[in-house]
């Protein structure tokens, strides 16, 4: 089920009136239940590997904590390990990989028939996987107790506002709000809306009237100039903001009006000063996952030098392999792994810089030309991740700097009200200054409350895109 | 809880005010438009009742034109393609046309396109949306989802994305040089080989639009109406196939049907003539359209077409 479906908009009612209505005892089990249809929505029988998902990391928990050290612990980590990736692998990886070798081994003029996994890609496995990996290393590192209660752990790997795009939440922060008992607050429910619509507003107004534009252009870059390729960059740039945003807002809105608290998984990126910083601010719940889970166990910053350089470089690789099994995919993993270790090495020359050219005494004006330039860098990275292939990828850059012309304007709509969305986007994270959209809002007059509300709603209505085919981006991740 | 429902309900009745007066205000001037991309060249074309009608995509839309073939084949012509239509948006216009006049002779573009499988298939029927009040229009309009005529309950939803082509085409009233549904393409395709490698394969085709396709050419010769199905010049030699099962069909039901592949007509391999791979610009689109009415006026199974249908 998706959120920008009509069966949601059903769908959502119910459950939290029933939520409401139901003794706290028993409101696990409903969540439970809602989440395994939500889930179920899609493809009933891919249910079944997240119960098996589950009932191994419980197990695999349960019998950690029995383990009084970190060795006697350590193989029953391994098999969620093993089981849980094994399954990501298996559907996720398999092809890819089985694709790159025989490719590889054709150079060297070995050929075989690659074997295919034949299956749909189950929906969000890359996210609960995630889920309930921090979970499993958490009990192993003996930094949480393990969850006794299986509908409880049931729920916490499933729980349907963020089951199948994040944020990814950790066990300590979700686990414990599940014994909480919330009774209707009005301003949770308040708040919690104001968040829903503000990212249904994200996703079908502009992330899926750029859409449109970015497809055309993508879907043919043979037939398109530097310029056009260019704007399509810049719109898909903010069409996956928007797309991906816009999914978490409503995940933490609807959580938040049960009475749970999801972690903020966007703040503001395209206001980033330099690509570390853009980190800091998007996917936040799956970068910090890979700073305490990937990057400090490889060692961290507290290594020598060129080994700092290569866990930053890996864990930006694992990154762009996480999102998808493309080399495009790895290219920009890499490449911002690239950015990275750059920017740590050119800081005291970009400082130098900044002060001999007088930069430095404009803060506004230098923070506004390193805000510019993190974005171009950024968007150089959106072309990987958004090309069909490394060769359109390249292609694209190669038009993007050589092969000026007059712009595409296909869709002209499309165009007029995607760009109308981005400025409007632009304009409120700039003066919502980092806040929420539901804090910020709450500090307005009534009569610019009320006209937000009002022109959200009327914006979603006459310029939303109502295709029910329209998925969101991070679904196939 | 009692604050809360009491702000719902006022922030749902200022919602509902708001969405039946701008919907009103929508209505009044959507069909007032006579052309352009979003449904008001709906309104065009059955204020004109031209007897000769083309049907199909953009492909449709930018390479018949209306003047030409109706000069060829002695009655007024109107070209209702629309792009990104489907076989079903096709039959769904033509059930709305035939609810106001009957036309004399339809000239639909084959293009595999708008028989391709798409996720939503109904989605394709936006154009129509204002047009809720024909009953054959609602008939397949509620065919998309069971939840579907939830959304008509709003007044503004049918203006959905059309807003801005509705205020549009009541200030500037046509697309500039657009005329009875036609619209030229002035842009020249970049000289590219002919037969370019990456060319996109046709996709897989939809059961239920190919039954959709069936659907519009039997429909059409029930009422009598003559059909000439068209597979119009693209840039390419070696195009996509067309459905062997459809042209079967054509055969079962005598509908003459012209291919202009650039193999049999060499005079569309020139670039210059296209503004992109797969549509004609107006240059190439006159050519184009003198020549199919040649075709089409040489089968001589027209009867004498009125200039207009009343």
């Amino acid at each position: 089920m998706l959120f920008n479906s009509p069966q949601f908009i059903i769908f959502f009612p119910i459950v939290v009136l029933l939520y409401f209505l139901c003794p706290y005892r028993f409101r696990w089990v409903l969540l439970l239940c809602a989440s395994y249809y939500f889930y179920m929505c899609w493809k009933a029988e891919y249910v079944l590997l997240l119960i098996f998902s589950t009932l191994i990391d419980y197990v695999m928990g349960l019998l950690m904590a029995k383990e009084p050290t970190k060795a006697g612990r350590k193989k029953y980590l391994l098999i969620s390990l093993v089981v849980n990736l094994g399954l990501l692998f298996l559907f996720k990886y398999f092809n890819f990989f089985s694709d790159s070798a025989r490719a590889a081994l054709a150079q060297f003029n070995i050929f075989y028939n690659a074997p295919a996994f034949k299956a749909l890609l189950p929906v969000g496995i890359s996210f609960y996987t995630f889920q309930t990996l921090s979970y499993s290393i958490d009990v192993y590192r003996g930094d949480m107790k393990p969850e006794r209660h299986l509908g409880i752990f049931a729920l916490y790997v499933s729980f349907f506002p963020q089951l199948v795009a994040g944020p990814i939440e950790r066990p300590q922060n979700l686990l414990p709000q599940f014994y909480g008992k919330y009774d209707f607050s009005y301003e949770r429910v308040r708040d919690g809306l104001k968040l829903m619509l503000w990212g249904f507003f994200k996703k079908v107004v502009v992330a899926d009237r750029l859409l449109f534009y970015v497809e055309a252009v993508y879907g043919n870059v043979s037939q398109h100039n530097g310029v056009t390729l260019l704007l399509a960059t810049v719109f898909f740039a903010f069409q996956i903001y928007c797309d991906f945003s816009g999914y978490s807002d409503i995940a933490i809105g609807s959580a938040k009006v049960m009475g749970f608290d999801l972690m903020r998984n966007f703040n503001r990126p395209y206001f980033s000063k330099s690509v570390a910083e853009f980190w800091k601010r998007w996917h936040i719940s799956l970068s910090t996952w890979f700073r305490d889970y990937v990057y400090i166990p490889l060692g961290g910053s507290r290594v020598p030098a060129a080994r700092w350089h290569i866990n930053l470089f890996l864990t930006f690789l694992i990154s762009g392999l996480w999102h998808g099994a493309n080399w495009t995919y790895v290219a920009w993993g890499a490449l911002h792994g690239f950015y990275f270790t750059c920017s740590v090495l050119t800081q005291p020359l970009r400082e130098r810089v900044a002060a001999a050219s007088g930069l430095a005494r404009h803060p506004r004006f230098h923070a506004f030309i390193r805000t510019v330039f993190t974005f171009f860098l950024v968007c150089l990275g959106w072309v990987f991740f958004r090309a069909a292939n490394l060769s359109d990828a390249i292609l694209i850059l190669k038009k993007i700097f050589s092969d000026p012309g007059p712009l595409f304007l296909g869709g002209f709509r499309d165009i007029m009200y995607g760009v109308m969305g981005i400025v409007f986007l632009v304009g409120f994270d700039f003066w919502s200054r980092g806040q929420d959209v539901d804090q910020f809002l709450g500090r307005q007059k009534l009569v610019v409350r009320w006209g937000f509300y009002v022109l959200m709603a009327l914006s979603i209505l006459t310029v939303g895109v109502f295709d029910h085919a329209s998925q969101f981006i991070y679904f196939q991740f | 809880m009692k604050k809360f429902l009491f702000k719902i309900i006022i922030l749902f009745l200022i919602m509902f005010a708001l969405d039946r007066s701008l919907g009103r205000l929508a209505d009044h001037y959507f069909f007032k438009t006579r052309d352009g991309d979003t449904g008001g060249q709906i309104n065009g074309l059955l204020e004109k009742k031209a007897p000769i009608l083309v049907f199909g995509s953009s492909r449709a839309e930018g390479q018949y034109v209306p003047d030409v073939l109706g000069k060829s084949l002695g009655g007024e012509a109107f070209n209702a393609g629309f792009k990104g239509s489907s076989s079903l948006y096709d039959y769904a216009l033509l059930r709305l046309v035939l609810e106001h006049y009957t036309p004399s002779l339809i000239i639909y573009d084959f293009s595999v396109q708008t028989i391709n499988k798409s996720e939503d298939p109904y989605s394709k029927l936006y154009p129509l949306y204002p047009f809720r009040s024909s009953p054959s229009v609602w008939e397949l309009l509620k065919k998309r989802s069971r939840l579907e005529p939830l959304f008509f309950f709003s007044r503004l939803y049918p203006y959905n994305s059309k807003l801005h082509s509705v205020m549009m085409f009541n200030i500037w009233k046509n697309r500039p040089g657009a005329s009875n549904g036609y619209f030229p393409q002035r842009s020249v395709m970049r000289p590219v080989p002919l037969e370019e490698p990456d060319r996109k394969e046709a996709g897989e085709r939809d059961p239920l639009l190919v039954d959709y396709y069936k659907q519009f050419i039997q429909l059409a010769k029930e009422r009598g109406i003559k059909v000439v199905v068209v597979c119009s010049p693209r840039y390419s030699t070696g195009a996509y196939d067309i459905p062997q099962d459809l042209i079967r069909y054509l055969e079962e039901m005598s509908v003459p049907f012209f291919d202009f592949d650039l193999n049999g007509y060499p005079q569309f391999s020139d670039h210059k003539l296209y503004k992109d791979l797969d549509h004609l610009n107006d240059v190439g689109a006159e050519i184009f359209s003198e020549l199919l009415g040649q075709k089409i006026g040489a089968l001589q199974f027209i009867p004498a077409l009125p200039a207009s249908t009343p």
